[in-house]
């Protein structure tokens, strides 16, 4: 699983711009995300689990997202919202990213754990990737496993 | 017009109906369905004129849901809006009957490309 920074950065500017209709912007520094959103959705091939992609952020960003998502004021998301908001955006920055791997991978279904860190599993290669957006900083980390 | 929604993610049934609605398809009925087999049976009572529904679902998914509906013999017009879309999903959809496939993120104006010559 060869995706690098550059292919992380332009999937998740494309997904918030379309989707979201702000910016995110890359930086080059970790950022701290205290007591996050970590949405993750695994890319497999042939039963066997290829990597994990993550989009770790904090509720403040899940919740501008929801905003815009489900058509709310701020005051007004609620917790399920805001997973449901990451589980699809990190549904979108996974099928992305899949697309530029093997033709026969395939994307599984989505998880959000609310609360806590990131945690990933046990990764052979790392790209992450930090970003600022509306609410604050986010992280996409794609962990290969192969 | 009615328009049929099909996904399974709430949040993705909302980004829909919005870009709709900034592609410039107002005035619609939109109904939404959170999987295939209950799309299916709205498809079948409602009858919509326009379907748009995701590949990936749980009970019943996009794909099924398509096949089910030409089976039944609807000829609504039906595309995909996924996240996934390799050749041979391409391939399957249309040959089972799919105006178009989509793949998410999208921008209204996607949408006025394929739906024009279905909505007003």
């Amino acid at each position: 699983m060869h995706i690098g920074l550059a292919e992380i950065n332009a999937i998740v500017e494309n997904v918030w711009a379309s989707t979201l209709g702000y910016e995110a912007i890359p930086v080059d520094d970790p950022l701290e995300i205290a007591d996050g959103v970590t949405g993750s959705v695994g890319i497999s091939e042939a039963g066997a689990l290829l990597g994990r992609v993550y989009l770790h952020c904090s509720r403040e960003v899940a919740s501008s997202a929801a905003a815009v998502m489900f058509r709310l004021d701020l005051d007004a998301v609620g917790e399920q919202d805001a997973a449901d908001t990451v589980g699809e955006l990190i549904n979108m920055i996974g099928g992305n990213i899949k697309s530029l791997l093997a033709e026969n991978s395939q994307l599984e279904i989505p998880t959000v754990v609310i609360g806590g860190g990131l945690v990933p599993d046990a990764c052979v290669n790392v790209c992450d990737a930090y970003f600022v957006a509306e609410g604050g900083p986010f992280r996409v980390m794609l962990c290969g496993m192969q | 017009m009615k328009i049929l929604v099909a996904d399974d993610s709430k949040a993705m049934r909302s980004i829909v109906i919005r870009t709709l609605r900034q592609a410039g398809y107002s005035g619609h009925k939109i109904i939404e369905a959170a999987d295939g087999a209950e799309a299916l049976g709205i498809a079948k009572s409602e009858e919509p004129d326009l379907i748009i529904s995701d590949w990936n679902m749980p009970e019943m998914n996009g794909l099924d849901f398509l096949i089910a509906l030409r089976a039944a013999e609807f000829d609504t017009p039906f595309g995909f809006v996924t996240t996934e879309a390799s050749p041979e999903m391409r391939e399957l959809a249309e040959k089972n009957g799919a105006a178009f496939l989509i793949t998410k993120p999208f921008t209204a104006e996607d949408f006025q490309r394929h739906f024009d010559p279905f909505l007003d």
